[in-house]
């Protein structure tokens, strides 16, 4: 093997992130299934459990999600910030068939605690709704599911598959096979990807519709991933092996993109508020005039305070974004605030008078995410943190993070 | 023979065989102490701001003020219009709708964001700039083509004449020329 192979391999303390993430995971799940026991009192119960499943589930598949978007986008563009982040990318995207089964119990036995839908009588009372049930009901939302999985997981498979294979043939013909996929794929991705947001999170509202959903969920989802994938390029880099490759300069990348996902979050939020807000219609109006009042507007302005205004001006600074120490500081809030973002999106259409939340729904996230951290580590794991053909992996004329620290910089 | 001559000049301006050599003329020249230093390159150089030691660029504050100024006015102006000297009810929406104020105030901000981009950039640039010594070398013309230039203005505190130009020859630079005012 040759130097390079062993230089970029994952270390050792990783196998114990997959150890404790599995056994976070474990734990997460088992506090989840007693809830579903509990009385509501305790605000717990079997409705409970499915719809903070929902919300954990939905969160870290968004990252998986997230992951295949950016890792498309990648390829088609270039960018010497794309190699350092791409195994990532990689690892994070293939998860796409593991969590596409673990939506499987939701299906089978959840559905009704969480979708209003999927009672015909609720659906016969409207004339708007009578209308919707061609789309809304449920054999027909789980061929649409498994489709998209089907979709998805093929194009995370491929493009891991060719990039291992990459790795160890140095042909690039694997490389270009990757760009020709991902073109179409993105095409696929952005049809699946609107079609999804709108059945798994609008259709919880199943009066609403807005034509902003598709793209501002789709960015929210991949501005998620990205986040957390500075945080473990951060994590990687200040304590790991990729201190000789990555630099203040691959830093600087990612930070302005991560300011440009924010940007264009808030654009697409702000932009679907003022086109509601202009028509002024009942149908549409109701989702935010639930939001806005009894509680729910403190979740509105704690979204636009810290997955806007703050992560926006620090994210101006070129020093902070240089700086993985502060950068990954940004990365996290964001990461964090776009679970905020799915409280927002999903709880006020079952609890309508005012703010609610239950224990279960913050136990959800920590343990799909525990599910996700282990599969996402064993997958890294098995090969070297870098793509080992993909150039350039430094930056040019930039001092790499071991250099810089001793530089004293 | 002495060092200072008889009519003062602009400063020295040596000419490098390209991009590589200029960088590593420019970081020895900045290390070496000088601050009167400029680079003439016929395409843009990644990092060549560094190398010659120039303090940041003032344009990113101007901008930030042409912002602030265009955001605000531009609230202020609709506030003013919708709500005070011509009130109008549009479709029963209080007068101060600020979610329909936010999309002028935007392009106002970067309307004057820009301003200040581009004429910050201008005035700090003293352009425009019809005459410059260098041109007084004939060589500078290939600056625009294929030329990489490195001067040093005889207003340095450290400039001496003999010292500095023997010191940019040591650097590798093709040629060494004085520049006249």
């Amino acid at each position: 093997m040759r130097m390079v192979d062993t230089e970029y391999s994952a270390p050792r303390e990783l196998l114990r992130t997959q150890t404790l993430a599995l056994i976070v995971g474990i734990v997460g799940l088992v506090l989840l299934l007693l809830g579903a026991f509990l009385p509501e009192e305790l605000l717990g119960g079997t409705e409970q459990f499915w719809r903070s499943y929902l919300m954990g589930w939905t969160y870290w598949t968004g990252v998986a999600l997230g992951s295949l978007g950016v890792l498309m986008i990648q390829h088609l563009s270039g960018g010497v910030w794309g190699a350092t982040l791409r195994r990532f990318l990689e690892a994070a995207a293939l998860t796409i068939p593991v969590m596409g089964v673990l939506f499987v119990p939701l299906a089978l036995l959840g559905l009704p605690y969480v979708y209003e839908w999927t009672d015909p009588a609720f659906m016969r009372e409207s004339e708007i709704l009578s209308q919707k049930t061609g789309y809304l009901n449920t054999p027909f939302f789980l061929i649409r599911m498994l489709a998209y999985f089907v979709i998805w997981s093929v194009l995370a498979v491929l493009l891991h598959r060719w990039s291992s294979r990459l790795d160890r043939t140095g042909d690039y013909d694997y490389a270009s096979r990757q760009a020709r996929l991902s073109g179409p794929g993105m095409v696929l991705y952005a049809i699946t990807m609107t079609l999804f947001t709108v059945d798994v999170l609008l259709s919880l509202d199943a009066e609403f519709f807005s034509t902003m959903w598709g793209p501002l969920v789709t960015l929210s989802m991949i501005l998620a991933a990205f986040a957390l994938m500075i945080v473990i390029l951060s994590f990687l880099t200040v304590r790991g092996p990729l201190s000789q490759v990555v630099s203040g300069e691959h830093f600087l990348d990612v930070g302005k993109l991560l300011l440009a996902f924010t940007i264009v979050w808030t654009y697409l939020s702000f932009s679907q508020f003022l086109i509601i807000y202009s028509g002024n219609l009942p149908t549409e109006a109701q989702w935010y005039v639930t939001r806005l009042q009894g509680g729910w507007e403190w979740v509105g302005l704690a979204l636009l305070v810290f997955q806007f205004i703050l992560p926006f001006l620090l994210l101006l600074s070129r020093g902070l974004k240089r700086d993985p120490r502060m950068l990954v500081r940004v990365a996290l809030l964001a990461f964090l605030m776009q679970y905020v973002n799915i409280i927002w999106l999903t709880v006020p259409n079952w609890h309508r008078d005012g703010f609610y939340l239950s224990w279960m729904d913050l136990v959800a996230p920590i343990a799909f995410g525990g599910i996700f951290l282990m599969l996402f580590t064993a997958i890294l794991r098995a090969r070297p943190l870098l793509p080992l053909h993909v150039v350039p992996r430094r930056h040019p004329r930039a001092r790499t993070y071991t250099e810089a620290q001793h530089a004293g910089q | 023979m002495t060092l200072k001559l008889e009519t003062p000049i602009y400063g020295l301006l040596a000419e490098f065989d390209g991009e590589h050599e200029l960088m590593h003329a420019a970081e020895q020249v900045r290390d070496a102490g000088y601050r009167k230093i400029d680079a003439y390159t016929p395409v843009p150089v990644h990092g060549l701001s560094e190398a010659l030691g120039l303090p940041r660029s003032r344009v990113p504050l101007i901008v930030l003020c042409g912002g602030l100024i265009g955001g605000t006015t531009g609230l202020l102006l609709q506030y003013w219009t919708m709500a005070k000297a011509y009130p109008l009810n549009v479709a029963g929406r209080p007068l101060a709708a600020w979610p329909s104020f936010i999309p002028p105030a935007f392009e106002m901000t970067i309307l004057f964001a820009s301003f200040g981009a581009v004429f910050g950039w201008i005035l700090l640039n003293s352009l425009p700039q019809p005459y410059h010594p260098v041109f007084n070398v004939k060589r500078f013309e290939r600056a625009t083509t294929d030329g990489w230039f490195l001067s040093i203005e005889a207003s340095d505190p450290k400039f001496e004449y003999g010292e500095t130009r023997q010191f940019l020859a040591s650097l590798g630079a093709k040629e060494v020329s004085d520049v006249e005012h």
